[in-house]
């Protein structure tokens, strides 16, 4: 085991094996409180009584899929050194940011540099990871060590080729359960919002993107995690294109700063979806028929050689919406993913490089993957999967390329509720506050 | 409100009448949607050798196996569950990541089929090897049955390397050597014997286990498993 590997890293040592290295901090891994325990990888406490294992030692269960910790195990630690190369010139990148970005950018390198926490909302699509690269600029030619993480693994995945080109000068580790990468130290880390977990005061800057996505929102774990795995002194910056009612309510109580985007790269304004009101879709699903008016829209968009999203609220209707596209589109290529697929990351390749029409798929990708000239149907969007936060990324799919800005997007229902309304209704909004900007010519922007 | 212990997410409706009336089969750890992921085993129509789950009941063509090559008498094992996917998940989860809690899943059903089977019958678990109960802390088998009185009469022998047997192609476990032993200053003469084992899945280590039983004089053995 190198010495690196411990900068800023929680490792798990058995308390028996003797490794002898000066200076290591050693943590107990599981500290002992009255009855109650404390894990201090995962910062849980819990009771003695029910994890108590017969041999006598005690376990944590909370952050069992990184290794069981017992008492018996130790965590050894050594404070993050920041021992980086001077790079100058880090940024590799070659394309260009529009000016909106270009002031968003600005914002956000500021608010890098004062080591506190800031909160962007930006539309989908605005270009979210390029207004992050003078930021992370700025904090490598300052020898500071960058965690971008991010709740889901797709969008991890997505991310790190693109911050690999960015910053093609700088050591960049990819970490998430699957990841073929092993840890090394390096000064960019890009991962999931679980492997922080395995951080201890580490990072200058961390970037969490994709805030209010499953399963960091409401998980104490996760955001316990994020506090630890930042050094004291550090900057934090949060960003979302749907902030969630806490986040929004912390912003009215000025205990987060927050800046705001609500026009995307290209300029153009978000798509508003169209709702139909379909009250027997799922029976018909059922009987393999489809609606004739979506069936028109369909057959319209796989005429015009438009790739398509179509989004089921449960994994168990995958099966039957296949079916019923294939009787209807019988020359079609397509195919459905879901969570738990073992070519999960293979379809979305071959969906991205247009060799599918048509993907059928969960919430799972509702937000962080771009598809160009996308068009997207989203059946049952009444169900409960779909809350508001959802319906808005899911919808934000849909025209984030330059070739096609504007895109399609289908809410198939059985009634309206308040999840549809209210996202028809914040997408109408930011689209006000766009049209507005691009009125003003930019001068609406600023961090307040 | 209590959190079913499998998924982690949704938590446990009570139904009141289950609550009021059927309190002893009142699920307390399980959500809906996980129950329904277990597929009970019907002994009445389940092999009679091993306890697989089958329509009509016959000799499944491993108990025949079993028969023709070792002419020993069969286990009638009796097992509670399919072994399917969420039950790989299961074990998964509770002997080798080691999450102790997941016991409880299954201790109240298992504890309700050793009544039915094995009145008055000795109840021996199938023991684990001692590098094994060092690093998981437990042994899967006594986690279920905890609070009743159990005799653990079978020992791993000490020089046994046990490369787990779950990693192990079916012809290379069908041939694996004997690794119990009796513990010694043990009467079992004349006794009517339980074995109780996690899975069932070639049977033998349950045939390894009820050969020493035998030889040890005993005078009838049944066999139970969660899984087959």
């Amino acid at each position: 085991m190198k010495i690196s590997d411990f900068y800023g890293r929680l490792v798990t040592v058995q308390a028996t094996t003797d490794l002898t290295l000066p200076q290591v901090t050693k943590l107990p891994a599981i500290k002992t409180n009255g009855k109650l325990l404390y894990c201090q990888r995962c910062q849980q406490t819990f009771s003695k009584k029910q994890f108590h294992l017969p041999n006598g030692v005690d376990y944590c269960p909370y952050c069992l899929q990184f290794g069981r910790l017992t008492s018996h195990d130790l965590l050894y630690t050594l404070p993050e050194p920041n021992l980086f190369p001077i790079n100058e010139q880090p940024l590799s990148w070659q394309g260009k940011l529009s000016p909106l970005q270009q002031k968003c950018a600005q914002v956000l390198k500021e608010q890098a540099a004062i080591k506190k926490e800031f909160l962007l909302w930006a539309v989908t699509g605005a270009g979210k990871t390029e207004i992050m690269f003078p930021a992370i600029s700025e904090a490598i030619k300052k020898k500071e060590r960058i965690c971008i993480a991010t709740p889901r693994v797709d969008v991890c995945n997505e991310l790190f080729p693109r911050l690999q080109q960015a910053f093609d000068r700088t050591s960049i580790v990819l970490l998430h359960a699957n990841s073929p990468m092993k840890y090394h130290y390096s000064q960019l880390v890009i991962c999931t919002t679980h492997q922080l977990i395995r951080f201890y005061h580490a990072f200058d800057l961390l970037i969490i993107d994709e805030v209010d996505a499953f399963p960091f929102v409401n998980n104490q774990l996760l955001q316990m995690a994020v506090a630890k795995a930042r050094k004291r002194i550090s900057s934090l910056l949060l960003l979302t294109a749907t902030p969630t009612k806490q986040l929004l309510t912390k912003i009215k109580q000025h205990k987060l700063v927050c800046g705001y985007l609500p026009l995307r790269f290209h300029g153009h304004l978000l798509p508003v979806p169209q709702i139909m009101t379909l009250p027997n879709w799922r029976r018909d699903l059922l009987r393999c028929q489809i609606d004739r008016r979506l069936f028109k829209i369909l057959e319209d968009w796989f005429k015009a050689g438009l790739p398509v999203l179509i989004f089921s609220p449960e994994i168990r209707l995958l099966v039957e919406i296949e079916k019923t596209v294939k009787k209807y589109f019988p020359h079609l290529a397509f195919s459905s993913v879901y969570a738990g697929d073992e070519k999960r990351e293979q379809k979305v390749q071959t969906m991205r490089r247009e060799k599918y029409q048509l993907l059928i798929t969960t919430t799972i990708l509702e937000r962080g993957v771009t598809f160009a000239k996308l068009n997207v149907v989203i059946l049952g969007a009444d169900e409960q999967v779909f809350h508001e936060e959802s319906l808005v990324q899911i919808a934000g799919r849909a025209g984030r390329s330059l070739k096609r800005p504007t895109g399609d997007v289908i809410f198939v229902c059985s009634m309206l509720n308040q999840a549809i309304k209210k996202a028809v209704k914040q997408i109408r909004f930011l689209n006000q506050e766009g049209e507005k900007i691009s009125d003003e010519n930019l001068s609406f922007l600023s961090a307040k | 409100m209590k959190i079913c212990l499998f998924c982690q997410q949704n938590s446990i409706e009570s139904n009141l009448f289950e609550w009021l009336f059927d309190f002893a089969s009142h699920e307390k750890y399980l959500c809906q949607t996980c129950r329904q992921l277990f597929v009970p085993i019907d002994p009445q129509t389940a092999c009679p050798g091993c306890g697989r789950k089958q329509s009509v009941r016959k000799l499944c063509r491993d108990c025949q196996c079993w028969i023709k090559n070792s002419s020993r008498q069969l286990l009638n094992n009796r097992a509670l569950f399919c072994y399917n996917l969420p039950m790989k998940n299961f074990f998964e989860r509770y002997k080798f990541r080691g999450d102790y809690q997941l016991r409880l899943i299954f201790q109240r059903r298992i504890q309700q089929a050793i009544k039915q089977l094995g009145n008055k019958r000795v109840i021996i678990p199938v023991p684990v090897s001692a590098t094994t109960w060092q690093q998981r802390g437990f042994n899967q088998v006594e986690g279920f049955l905890e609070g009743i009185d159990y005799l653990a009469a079978l020992t791993v022998k000490p020089d046994f390397s046990k490369d787990s047997q779950s990693h192990k192609k079916r012809r290379q476990r069908l041939a694996s050597p004997q690794p119990f032993t009796l513990k010694p200053q043990l009467n079992l003469q004349q006794q009517a014997c339980l074995l109780i084992d996690d899975v069932y899945t070639t049977g033998r280590t349950l045939y390894h286990a009820s050969k020493v039983l035998q030889n040890a004089g005993v005078s009838s053995i049944k066999s139970l498993t969660l899984a087959r």
